[in-house]
């Protein structure tokens, strides 16, 4: 059958078709379809191949429903981007389709009211509008299509249309990373983001790149550093070092083995110091270590041994993301650039072949340029598409302001966003998962977009609008290349492609065409030498700078005054909310930051000496004051951040969007000048000065974490590279290490794997590497899409009340020399063979069951939360209320397990309901078949980017957890409790580079 | 000391009762479990259209799993669509007038694509994940839990689908007692 | 001569016993204003709190402060409270019965009832601290065809046990030590309706030789049979901690040390509640500075093992060398939670020790005022034990610092006034001091008294 068709069907029974699923919530009617759809059938997920549209990256994705409804998504394996892995906000992406507050269908401003409209009628009323424009014949800048950053088809079609009905497009996204596409053109003369091999580098340093969170395609460079980087003890092979150079132990810098801490802004001059010890002339040449030492004040002694880590090793330099982008970032870029040539990884480590999409050029200069002919009156119609300005561009811009000289403003976002207030028309697009459509995250790589379900509301595709419009206001001359609508507008963009209905549904399940897989070269052979530009090549020959133009590395222009109680302002995007787009996903905005472990709330971000003189602490409420704006918000005492530096995050302080973005936190942008990089024209986000006063009100410090530091408990257990390498190769004894309480009775896999039914074939248990994890909460967010974990809200996370089954612990280790360790722990239930949760509880709510799960029966529960008080691990979560799920985001709820009520206890069921799917499935082959590896995986493992955690069956001695878990690094959390976990933590390992050796030298002052 | 008690100690009786009544009465409303009622739902609930089993499964020896087609895949028997019905339907118009007014509801749902809005027989409380493919795999035959339905013009429930009804089956067959077998 | 002397004693005795009768029994006169206001204090704070346990229902346990770590909290304190408040009654009227202790007839009657009542208050709160009250009866074990049980592991079904084991006790105990003495109530009755209800409530009890000599017997029986109970229900309750892995909480010393607190905030209770009942009712002839003294004296011993309890606890966790377990009671005495902890050590400990001095023992001002110390001090000994052992615990992660809400004030307030109305209806309806017993042996005053009219 025709898929549309198929959509039609699932259009009209969806809604019975899920009250039969429902039914088992309570409805007593049971509405089969009209004609049975293929490939579904009632109780049994349908998948479908897409692509993660939360941010450039382009992620594939596989998306889980069930009678015609989302429930879950994961990552495509196949996708070359993020192998089957996902991020928070990816996890959290039904949220944005079933999102309460998205617009229920168009609608039109009539005298300062929002009235509902028919698309008919919005359609025709655009169409008119621009055909008056363009008969009247106002130069083609009159009317605007802004959009963010599009790609593929979508692309095509925006500027197609824009040409056919006289319209410009501009193209703006807020982290655009300009100076990076400058600097690649000065430097090899090719204006494009390449793509950085870190997993096969040993060596990567990065200058304020946020790889690991934001910056270009953070889900792909987590996987990559976790194969460089994570060291399991399953082979004695030393692993790669990584080294971070950033103003914030941000969560990427607090995975770092070296954290260097400079001044914002003089991130570049130590790049530009180690080009010169590596003996790049040019601008390096005048850059000695002692000198760019007296600017940044890290010592010479650092910049050259790490120049030596560079060049001894196969190497990698990160240029710097959005919390180093400075007014000269893109001096700083080449900076990176340089580093990254004269250590020999332009080709090899660094490769053009394969250019990534996630940067735009000159997108600020052009909004800026559209500011200026928007307050001459010069734009007569602005229509805005995925993209948010109002709330992401200084206020001092005047962007707002501006508008008000556009006389037809419409928005196509699905929410009714800050820019949305400002439209005579909302337009509400299909939320991706609703719309065909095609990203190119990297040149060869294809990743295709199909609709999961049918739309939620009366929405419509927005290409679909502009088709309309195209035909009936567009110039006759170049009509679409299309009758049809969208689909068909794609389909035929895909003919090449797929020139056929078979190609076309191979293309569907694989979920996209993947050529320009990249595989990593040997090391040190550049194997695309020649894929670089001309200027390129002849600067990897002679060491000159590709175009002409000589660049200037003064440091960066501070606005306002330095000195006495004014500190440097670093703001930064934060993993949850990017840019801020996701910022009315409940279970991102409860998600707590990796570094400060905040959820709900903006902070201000303060070294806790800082705030011990300013007499602050926890929760009271500063204002930040810079000389464009001031904002409120509450103090966070974070040992990472610089003693001349104060950190606000991005993401929220919306006053529309939403219930749940709206009037939550402030948005720091306010802060912020106008000011432009003057190379790149890009935005420079950071380079401000502010000052601090006291309110003298407190707010709640909406914190999950209850102290920073272990306490010296040693509950995330750490070994140096020379000793982790000395036990995984035999040579020393495990356990031999400073032994604490418990350890000389040493816990193996063998008697963990008793505690379950000696005659059952399964004792699951979990090895998760403390060394892998890099506390980026992928697996949170997943845990709850799988598991129905409702979100509290910000006055219950203040009772600490939050419901997330597995949490990641930050402790803060300080070390010799003012540097500071950071351990995250994932905190789960542990399935105890001894779970002291188990005797207390007196109705056998939990207990330990044939397969050593330790049951939590909710139906059973009564209440009292003594297994809560006996929990050392503390994972039991309890339903203090009737946890709501406002409609339709009920609609994801998972069908296969249940949503609990108050006053019941819960906590992490290693999946059961995946378990037990297993188990039903392996019968077919036969009665006595039994789950082998792989057959299933756990939600948090599937979509940890770097595969920190393995579950598995830990009495097959050949499960990959087995070996691991029974490996030299793998200990029990409070073993000495002789709970008996069944989850095995493997250590961290430190100081790679060996600076805890040297630890003479103190690394940097802060 | 006078017979007569003074008001106040006339009342305090009553006022202890009622407080406590009250309390008592709240409380029993505020917890009424859902599922009990889900439980004790009518056995034969009227359907919208007079479907007649024991037509379908004796006289024209309809297998079970012809219509309810997932019953051996998936946790859901499945309710057989209206284009199920339509494929007999289409030809078999029905023999007494009883019979054609029956299946004219039917064409009418089928004409407009409307589905037929059946009203439940067996339902389970949320809190159990049952699954009927184990079942139907293991030999359970489909009258073992739904009854004689062969027998029967409008289906009703005959087994009480209470837990203990479940685990002594479970007992009896060796199938696995475990909790979370069935709850999660 | 020697007849008329018979005659006069006789005489003598039967007016002396007339005016013990109509002393205690004047107590279950019509009411006075300052009864009736009492109990309609008692029904506004009991009817607040009723309703804040209905909205903690309807609402669910969020209402109440609970900040996890910490999942028990002052429901659980009241708890233990209020059982170790019902402690001291049975111990003074069995065990002190058995060692012929003859101080305790004035007060005896005070502190069974108290007992009683305390049971009847404590039993509320398991229920009331349920995350679904509507399915508490799955910890009772009732055959059912799930065939499925309560866990006889958990200490939860212990107590279950322990509290209405100790409840039915009490109360028979309490009943049977009552029956001569409604008796009495009975025969002095004016209103029909009370004839009626004494007469019931008495079992036809006339005060014949043969009765007095079974009544004896099964005095003695239930005394024996209570005493065990005193050490067994309180140990009990301290197994709800000790038997758990929480450090604080893990500690082999609990049962003796929990029994001892109970008799001692036990003591103190009926302190509190002697004090002004002697006044109200003018029975200052039958409990004097005797009496008091003789309680002090008790009092001061039980705080003095519970300090010692206290310092052995902070000894056994130096010496443990355990981490876990020190740094518990270094936060105990200088972490958030420091101010309770150094109430309680204030009330149970420093305050006592006045009571070394015989002219606090015997002041009735001054016992009443150290009386309710010791109720306050107890109360937050168990607030410490539970709270603050929790929030603190082997996950620093999950540390955190709990505040109560309005809810749990108006049900803590609410039991208080639950366990007041009982016992003022109580003090209406039946003699609250043991009459028979006190015409046994007759409180020195009236003794003195008789002397006289025999002299006359």
């Amino acid at each position: 059958m025709e898929r549309r068709d198929f959509l039609k069907l699932i259009g009209i029974t969806g809604a019975g078709a899920v009250t039969a699923c429902d039914a088992k919530v309570g409805p007593q009617s049971l509405i089969p379809y009209v004609v049975p759809p293929d490939n579904i059938t009632p109780g049994i997920p349908t998948w479908y191949a897409s692509t993660c549209r939360e941010c450039p990256a382009g992620c594939g994705t596989h998306v889980k429903t069930r009678e015609g409804r989302v429930i879950k998504l994961e990552g495509n394996p196949e996708s070359p981007v993020n192998r089957g892995k996902l991020c928070a906000r990816g996890q959290a992406a039904h949220q944005n389709l079933y999102d309460p507050d998205r617009l229920k269908g168009p609608k039109r401003l009539v005298n300062g009211e929002y009235v509902d409209a028919q698309w008919e009628q919005a359609t025709s009323a655009l169409a008119a509008e621009l055909r008056r424009l363009r008969e009247a014949g106002g130069d083609p800048g009159s009317v605007v299509l802004l959009t963010g950053l599009q790609t593929g088809t979508r692309e095509r079609l925006y500027d197609e249309w824009a040409r056919a009905v006289g319209a410009r497009r501009v193209v703006y996204e807020p982290f655009a990373y300009e100076p990076l596409l400058e600097a690649n053109r000065r430097v090899f003369g090719e204006s494009v983001l390449p793509s950085y091999d870190i997993e096969g580098a040993e060596f990567v340093i990065s200058f304020g790149a946020e790889f690991l969170e934001t910056w270009i395609s953070p889900v792909r460079y987590a996987v990559e550093w976790s194969r460089m980087h994570a060291f399991r003890g399953d082979e004695a092979v030393e692993k790669g070092i990584f080294v971070a150079v950033e103003p914030r132990l941000s969560m990427t810098a607090s995975n770092a083995d070296e954290w260097v801490s400079v001044k914002p802004g003089t991130e570049y001059l130590i790049a530009l110091a180690m080009a010169n010890v590596l003996g790049a002339g040019g601008e390096a040449a005048d850059w000695t270590p002692r000198r760019a030492a007296e600017a940044t004040g890290v010592d010479a002694g650092t910049i050259e041994r790490l120049a030596g880590l560079f060049r001894d090793k196969r190497s990698v330099a990160l240029p710097g993301g959005i919390s180093t982008s400075h007014s000269n970032a893109t001096a700083a870029a080449v900076a990176v650039n340089l580093l990254n040539r004269a250590g020999g990884a332009i080709g090899d480590t660094v490769r053009f072949s394969t250019p990534v999409t996630g940067a735009v050029e000159g997108s600020y200069r052009a909004i800026v340029d559209l500011v200026a002919a928007m307050q001459t009156g010069a734009v007569k119609a602005l229509l805005f598409a995925d993209t948010n300005p109002v709330f992401s561009l200084p206020p001092a811009l005047g962007f707002a302001e501006a508008l008000r000289q556009v006389p037809f403003r419409v928005s196509f976002g699905p929410l009714f966003d800050e820019t949305g207030a400002w439209c005579q028309w909302l337009l509400p697009d299909h939320t991706p998962l609703e719309s065909w459509g095609d990203w190119i995250p990297q040149q060869g790589t294809v990743g295709i977009q199909q609709p999961a379900m049918r739309p939620v509301f009366n929405t419509r595709a927005t290409p679909d609008v502009l088709l309309d419009v195209w035909r009936t206001a567009g110039d006759p001359a170049a009509a679409p290349a299309t009758e049809g609508g969208w689909y068909e507008y794609l389909r035929e963009a895909w003919s090449d492609r797929a020139p056929d209905e078979r190609a076309w549904a191979e293309i569907l399940r694989a979920g996209g065409v993947w050529e320009g897989a990249a595989v990593a070269p040997p090391a040190g052979q550049p194997t695309d030498g020649a894929n670089l530009g001309r200027a390129g090549v002849g600067a990897a020959a002679t060491g000159e700078l590709g175009s002409g133009e000589p660049t200037d590395f003064a440091p960066p222009a501070y606005d306002g005054p330095s000195g006495e109680g004014t500190f440097d302002l670093v703001v930064f995007p934060q993993i949850a909310l990017y840019d801020g787009r996701t910022a009315n996903r409940p279970w991102l905005q409860e998600l707590p930051d990796p570094a400060s472990s905040v959820a709900w709330q903006t902070w201000v971000e303060l070294h806790p000496e800082v705030a011990d003189e300013l007499g602050l602490v926890d929760g009271d409420v500063v204002t930040v004051e810079s000389a464009h704006g001031s904002v409120q918000a509450p103090v966070i005492r974070y040992p990472g951040a610089r003693r001349d530096t104060v950190a606000l995050p991005l993401g929220r302080g919306h006053d529309r969007m939403g219930r749940y973005a709206a009037g939550r936190g402030v948005n720091p942008i306010a802060l912020l000048p106008p000011t432009a990089d003057s190379a790149s024209g890009g935005f420079a986000w950071q380079g401000v000065r502010v000052g601090l006063t006291k309110t003298g009100t407190r707010v709640d410090p909406l914190r999950f974490q209850g102290s920073d530091s272990d306490e010296g408990r040693d509950l995330a257990e750490a070994v140096p590279m020379a000793a982790a390498l000395r036990l995984a190769s035999g040579e020393a004894e495990v356990h031999a290490e400073e032994p604490h309480l418990g350890e000389d009775i040493p816990l193996t896999v063998e008697r963990v794997a008793r505690d379950s039914d000696p005659d059952g074939p399964y004792r699951w248990g979990m090895a998760i590497s403390l060394d892998a994890c890099t506390g980026c909460n992928a697996c949170v967010t997943a845990c709850s899409a799988e598991n129905n974990l409702p979100f509290v809200g910000p006055e219950r996370v203040a009772k600490s009340r939050f419901m997330n089954w597995i949490r990641i612990e930050r402790y803060l280790e300080a070390k010799p020399g003012g540097r500071i360790e950071t351990h995250h722990l994932p905190m789960l239930c542990q399935h105890c063979g001894a779970a002291p949760c188990e005797p207390v509880c007196p109705v056998y709510a939990t207990y330990h069951n044939p397969d050593g799960l330790n049951v939590q029966v909710y139906n059973r529960c009564v209440g009292t939360r003594y297994c809560s008080n006996n929990c050392p691990y503390k994972v039991r979560y309890f339903n203090w209320f009737q946890y709501e799920w406002p409609e339709p985001l009920n609609w994801g709820l998972n069908p296969d397990v249940l949503a609990r009520e108050k006053g019941v206890m819960e906590k992490c069921t290693y999946c059961v309901q995946r378990i037990n799917a297993a188990k039903i499935a392996i019968k077919d082959q036969g009665p006595d078949a039994v789950i082998t590896e792989g057959m299933f995986q756990t939600a948090c493992q599937q979509t940890c980017p770097t595969d920190a955690i393995v579950f598995g069956n830990l009495k097959d001695p050949e499960s990959r957890v087995a070996k691991l878990a029974g490996g030299p690094l793998a200990y029990s959390a409070l073993e000495h409790l002789n709970t008996r976990p069944a989850n095995f933590y493997l250590k961290q390992v430190t100081d790679r580079s060996g600076v805890e050796a040297a630890a003479a030298e103190p690394v940097a002052a802060h | 000391m006078p017979m007569k008690a003074s008001g106040w100690r006339r009342s305090l009786l009553p006022i202890l009762v009622v407080m406590v009544a009250v309390s008592t009465v709240v409380a029993a409303a505020a917890c009424e479990p859902k599922w009990k009622a889900q439980i004790a739902q009518d056995t034969t609930p009227v359907q919208p259209l007079q479907f007649m089993h024991d037509v379908h499964v004796t006289a024209e020896s309809i297998p079970c799993a012809y219509c309810h087609y997932s019953t051996n895949v998936s946790e859901e028997a499945g309710i057989p669509p209206v284009g199920t019905c339509m494929g007999c339907h289409r030809f078999v118009a029905g023999t007494s007038d009883a019979f054609k007014t029956e299946i004219q509801k039917l064409i009418g749902f089928a004409a407009d694509s409307q589905p037929v809005p059946w009203n439940r027989v067996y339902s389970v409380p949320s809190f159990v994940q049952f699954t009927h493919k184990p079942h139907v795999r293991a030999g359970i035959t489909c009258s073992q839990c739904h009854g004689n339905v062969a027998g029967m013009v409008a289906v009703s429930r005959e087994t009480p689908l209470t837990m203990g009804w479940c685990v002594n089956c479970h007992r009896d067959n060796g199938a696995p007692d475990d909790c979370a077998t069935c709850h999660y | 001569m020697a007849d008329t002397v018979k005659q006069k004693s006789g005489r003598a005795q039967a007016g002396v016993f007339r005016r013990v009768n109509r002393d205690i029994l004047s107590t279950l006169q019509k009411p006075g204003l300052g009864w009736a206001a009492g109990m309609a204090v008692v029904l506004t704070v009991l009817a607040a709190g009723v309703t804040a346990e209905i909205y903690q229902i309807k609402v669910g346990l969020g209402v109440a402060g609970y900040e996890p770590p910490v999942m028990w909290a002052v429901y659980i304190t009241n708890f233990v409270f209020w059982v170790g408040i019902a402690h001291s009654g049975t111990l003074i009227s069995a065990i002190l019965f058995l060692f012929r202790a003859q101080f305790r007839t004035a007060v005896y009657r005070v502190s069974e009832t108290m007992t009683v009542f305390a049971v009847m208050t404590a039993g509320l709160f398991p229920l009331i601290h349920l995350g679904r009250v509507w399915y508490f009866y799955y910890l009772a074990p009732y055959p059912n065809e799930r065939l499925l049980w309560p866990n006889f592991r958990s200490p939860l079904v212990w107590d279950f046990f322990a509290i209405s084991t100790y409840f039915t006790i009490s109360s028979v105990f309490l009943y049977v030590g009552l029956i001569p003495d409604i008796a009495a109530a009975r025969d002095r009755a004016r209103t029909k309706l009370r004839r009626r209800l004494y007469g019931a409530l008495s079992l036809g009890w006339q005060g014949t030789d043969s009765q007095w000599r079974h009544y004896n017997r099964a005095y003695l029986f239930l005394a024996g049979l209570a005493t065990p109970l005193v050490l067994s229900v309180h140990s009990v309750v301290s197994w709800d901690f000790a038997m758990a892995i929480v450090p604080g909480w893990h500690s082999t010393i609990f049962a003796p040390y929990f029994v001892a607190g109970a008799i001692f905030s036990g003591v103190a209770m009926v302190i509190t509640l002697v004090v002004p009942l002697r006044k109200a009712f003018r029975l200052t002839d039958y409990i004097d500075e005797y009496h008091l003294d003789r309680l002090a004296k008790l009092l001061l011993l039980t705080s003095s093992i519970v300090f010692y309890a206290y310092l052995v606890e902070i000894w056994t966790a130096w010496y443990s060398g355990s981490p876990y377990e020190r740094a518990i009671f270094w936060d105990r005495a200088f972490g958030q939670y420091a101010w309770a902890s150094w109430i309680m050590y204030g009330c149970n400990c420093i305050i006592p020790l006045s009571l070394w001095f015989k002219r606090v023992r015997t002041s009735w001002f001054w016992m009443f005022i150290v009386s309710i110390f010791v109720n306050v001090g107890m109360w937050f000994e168990r607030f410490v034990i539970i709270i603050q052992s929790l929030a603190h615990e082997f996950i620093p992660y999950q540390w955190d610092y709990y505040k109560p809400t309005w809810v749990e004030m108006a049900i803590t307030a609410g039991s208080f006034a639950w366990f007041l109305m009982w016992f003022l209806l109580f003090i209406k309806f039946l003699p609250s001091m043991a009459i028979s017993e006190l015409k046994e042996l007759l409180p020195p005053r009236l003794r003195r008294q008789k002397k006289e009219m025999e002299a006359a």
